[in-house]
This record gives C-alpha cells, structure tokens and sequence, in this order.
C-alpha cells in the first residue's frame, strides 16, 4: 500500500512582477486581458534589436542589488500573508539564470567585482541573513525552469523533515545579456508574445520574483494559518537532445508532465487547467503543445499562458506562474492568455481568450529550460 | 537499518583553462568510465556544483558585444553564459534524461547537490545518481578542477568504494560533503 505523503502547503505568496506589485494586483490586470509589453526608449538608444520587454517601472534598487531586493521585498509579502515569525531553521530555495546579471555586465565592462557575491547564492544568503535563518538552503541555477525546481527542493526537504517551514521561489532582475542571448539565438519575438498563436514570433524578456511560505499542512492548521493550495508533487526530465532547441516531439516535456501525474497518484483525466510553459517560440510552443496531446488525448483542459502578459522572467518565470495557478485555484478562475488570438492549427492548442470560471481541483504548472530541462509542477486546491 | 548510499565510483582531473564550451569534451573524457551503467536513463539524475558555471561565457559574450556592438554579438557564446549549460552538455553526453540540477555559488554548493541526490536516491526518483563539481579556472594560469561521484542505494555495502552513511534524515551529509571538498581540495592546481 502507497502510503501518501503528508500534503505540503502555501501559507504566503509575494510577487513582484511587471503586471504589479502585488499578487491581487497581478490578478486583477491579468484578468483584464492587459499586458505589460512596452517599447523601453533607453534599451532602444543602446542599440538592442528587441527593445520591447516587460520590466518593473517603480521598483528602486541598486543596480547590482537589484535581484536580492526583489527576492527581498517578495520574501517579505509573502511571510506576512503567511503571517508567520520564521523558525531559525526556515530552508531557504531559490532559483535564477545566473544572478546579479549586471554585476556580470559591469566586470565585462571592466569594472572591478568579486562576481562569488553576484551567483544565484547571493539571493539565498541575502534572505538567509535577514530572517536569521539557518536551516537547509539551495541556489538552484535551471534557467527557465528554475523556479519549479527551488519550490519542488522545498517541498522535498520539508518531507524529508530537514526543514519545518521553507521559503521558496525564484528571482531575476532584469538582464540585457540575456536579451543579447536569447536575441542572438533567435528565440525573441521584435513586437509581442503570442503562446501557441499561429503567428507566434518568439518570446519578450521580463523580469521579477515571486517567494512562497511552504509548509505541513498540519503544521499550518495547528498554528491557524490558512492554506491556500497544496503542492502536491514536482515532474523532472531532460531532454538531453540539444543545447537550445527542445526535443520536437516533445517526449521529454510529456515525461515531466507525466511523473508529476505518477508521483501525484492521479491520472491526466482530473486536471482540470495547464499554465503552460507557452514562451511563444515556434519551437518551444510546438512541443508542448505535442507533450500535452500525448498525455491528454483529445480532452485536453483549459490551457492557459502568462508570458504575453509579463514576459518571460526566465529563473523567476514558473515561480511568477505558480502564484497565478494559486490564484486561479482560490477564485475558480483560468485567466486568459494575453497574445493567443489565432490558434495554431498545427500545434491544436486552444488556449483561453478570456477568464474563464469553472471548477478547479488540479493544476499543472510547466516550466521548461534551454539545455532541454523540463519540469511540471502539479497543484491542488486546498479543502479543509 | 535503512538502506545505505554508497560510492560506486569517483574520478578527479584537472584540465587546461578554456571557456566552458571547449572544457566540456575533457570533462567528458575524463568522466566516461563513471557514466557507464545500466540504469534506465530517466532513472539517472545529474547534481552539478559550480562556484562559477557560466562566469567566463557570460564575461567574453558580454566583453565581445560590447567591442561588436550588442546586435552584433558572437552567439556561438550562447547558451554557454547561462549556468546550466554545462550540466546539459553532460546530460546529452551521457543520456542523462532525470533530474538536471545546477547549484551554483560557494562550497555550499556542493552540500546542496549531494544533499538533493541523497533525497533523490532515497525518495526512488533515481536510482543512480553523478554529484559533480567543477570550477572552472579563471584565467590563462588557472586550471579547471573537476571531482565526480557515482552514488547509489543499497541494502549493503557489498564492494562498493566508499559507504557515505546518508540517512533519509540527512544524517552523514556533511561527512559526505567534506569527502568531496577534499576530493576537489586535492585536485586544485590554482
């Protein structure tokens, strides 16, 4: 007999993302079908090809702290929702591309920088030192896909007992080497981000954090705390097929989505709602969109994409995602996928145009990565 | 008494400083005898420390596009400057289709992976799992250290190389991690 682990839970979610500052905020504009795509005159004047992105226009910090401010300042919102005082021995999980990327930029420029207190690390310590925490941590550095992975290492220590509550998501602060990167490798769109539209061009780069209050169910009932939806289990795979492209069948992604429906004992029929990876790149869309036909068949669930709307925040990206799969679970709600007008016939993924009320018990979370990585997360609605 | 992890095998190597793109290939030289097994592909998770993944690419890419202009700039560099690109080149070279972890900052790193391997190997998501740390050298002077190990679950020892004594609670960890900083101790050629 398979003995279920015990539920894990979010007590508190904080978020700063292009659409808000907040995550009732984000809701809100989401819902509204708007996005946060605009034409940025400085990256313009700089000479970047793509100088349409979504970036936050009143977040101040100092350039080269700027991640550890946004993992900061999310950390915060979400701890008061959880309205919790922290246990010394809090885990700490967080997930990013590369770091302070303009610390990276500034010592290519030939400034002088110890880039050791610039990694994916500084983001955990930073948070570590300023809840005096010293309970497990992890700096997970999966790209795109990175925020998936920090929250399933969360989930996995508070399992395995090394942690009693963990706080977990992913940040990016905005990164012109990414947006070199990503141009240079053909995967930007010039104009918008259309997930799974015929027309699809490419992805838009955005930035952000999104920090989560993990903890035991009973744990956070004993205390009074209210959960706001359960984590039930985390898909990982690699496609270990090629450095930027995604396999094209999609096998790898379907493997992801897969064990995370294995390890969740539950079969692709209950699913009720895929945030999908969707970041508008023909290729990346393509596979999916195959990925999620193979595991579901011609009854596919209400399918839904976030990047139109805020971009693509890379490490931050499925973290920012996951607070809309919380939301969308507490309001019975899939927002509608800013971009997707003309479905693509060939990809046959129709995705939301509007926001769409209707039950929801399961959600699937996809976050896929350059270097073939994939990850699927599986949510549940909490009921007492 | 709880199932055990052991090393099945570990390899050390120092290699000539280069951008990660051109260390890659000695690296997996150097790593194909630990790469040999049997195990099931989505069965084999790869957990890769790095104080510095992605540092040199993100540096030259950035320094080049600077002199070339930004929409000019060599993307043969990319994805090379993102931290995890060295953890897929060994999952394409190894058939590595599980997890692909990349933790990068200090010698916690290193904790981290083995830590999440052990909770891996315990939880049966894998069922073999590779803890690499690499650092790359810096400059034209530094060397590249490379440690790896092959961990596995077993009920008993039986021949393995060395019994590491990670518990499911995490008890032995840092006994675990010492033995790996040692190992790339040893091999640190700076």
């Amino acid at each position: 007999m398979k003995i279920s682990p015990e539920p894990i839970v979010v007590t508190g979610m904080g978020l700063l993302s292009p659409l808000g500052d907040s995550v009732s905020l984000l809701w809100q504009r989401l819902l509204a079908g708007e996005s946060a795509v605009c034409n940025w005159p400085d990256l313009q004047e700089e000479g970047y090809r793509v100088s349409k992105a979504c970036r936050l226009e009143n977040f101040a910090a100092p350039p080269l702290r700027r991640g550890r401010m946004l993992g900061f300042t999310a950390a915060l919102a979400a701890i008061r929702q959880a309205g919790l005082t922290l246990p010394p021995e809090t885990g700490v999980f967080i997930g990013s591309t590369l770091g302070e990327s303009r610390a990276f930029e500034q010592k290519a420029e030939g400034h002088r920088l110890n880039l050791a207190g610039y990694t994916v690390e500084s983001f955990t310590a930073f948070l570590r030192q300023k809840f005096k925490l010293s309970g497990p941590q992890r700096s997970i550095a999966t790209a795109c896909a990175a925020g998936n992975y920090a929250i399933g290492a969360a989930v996995s220590a508070l399992r395995s007992g090394r942690a009693s509550v963990a706080l977990a998501g992913g940040v990016e602060p905005f990164s012109r080497l990414a947006l070199v990167g990503f141009s240079r490798s053909r995967a930007m769109a010039t104009d918008r981000c259309q997930p799974f539209d015929q027309n699809r061009s490419g992805m838009l780069l955005g930035e952000g954090a999104a920090i989560f209050v993990l903890e035991k169910a009973n744990d956070a009932l004993r205390r009074g705390a209210r959960p706001l939806a359960e984590i039930v289990s985390l898909g990982l795979s690699c496609d270990a097929y090629h450095p930027t492209a995604p396999e094209p069948e999609g096998q790898g992604m379907a493997t992801a989505i897969r064990l995370a429906l294995e390890a969740g004992g539950i079969g692709p029929e209950v699913i009720d709602w895929v945030n999908a990876h969707g970041s508008g790149t023909r290729l990346s869309d393509s596979a999916e969109a195959k990925a999620m036909r193979y595991i579901f068949g011609e009854r596919l669930p209400a399918i839904s994409g976030s990047k139109g709307a805020i971009g693509h925040a890379l490490g931050a990206a499925s973290a920012l995602e996951l607070a809309i799969c919380v939301q969308g679970l507490l309001h019975q709600t899939v927002p509608p996928t800013a971009g997707h007008e003309q479905a693509d016939p060939e990809a046959g993924i129709i995705c939301t145009r509007d926001a769409r009320q209707q039950p929801i018990q399961y959600v699937l979370n996809n976050a896929f990565a350059f270097g073939g990585i994939n990850s699927s997360l599986l949510l549940r609605r909490w009921e007492n | 008494m709880g199932k055990l992890i052991v090393i099945e095998s570990s390899c050390t190597a120092t290699l000539p400083y280069a951008l990660e793109k051109d260390t890659m290939p000695g690296v997996g030289n150097t790593l194909e005898a630990l790469f040999a097994t049997q195990v099931e592909p989505d069965a084999r998770g790869l957990y890769l420390a790095s104080k510095n993944a992605g540092e040199l690419s993100a540096l030259r890419f950035w320094s080049d596009a600077q002199v070339s202009g930004v929409a000019l700039a060599n993307p043969e560099l990319f994805p090379w400057t993102l931290a995890n690109a060295p953890c897929g080149w060994l999952a394409r070279q190894f058939r590595v289709t599980g997890p692909n972890y990349t933790y990068t900052g200090s010698a916690k790193a290193l904790r981290e992976a083995l830590e999440q391997a052990s909770e891996d190997l315990h939880s049966g998501r894998v069922m073999t799992a590779w803890v690499i740390a690499i650092d790359f050298g810096k400059k034209p002077r530094h060397n590249t250290a490379l440690a790896a190990i092959r961990l596995s679950l077993r009920d008993q020892p039986g021949n393995a190389r060395q019994q590491l004594n990670i518990a499911e609670n995490g008890t032995g960890l840092l006994s675990a991690a010492a033995f790996l900083q040692q190992i790339i101790r040893d091999t640190e050629v700076l």
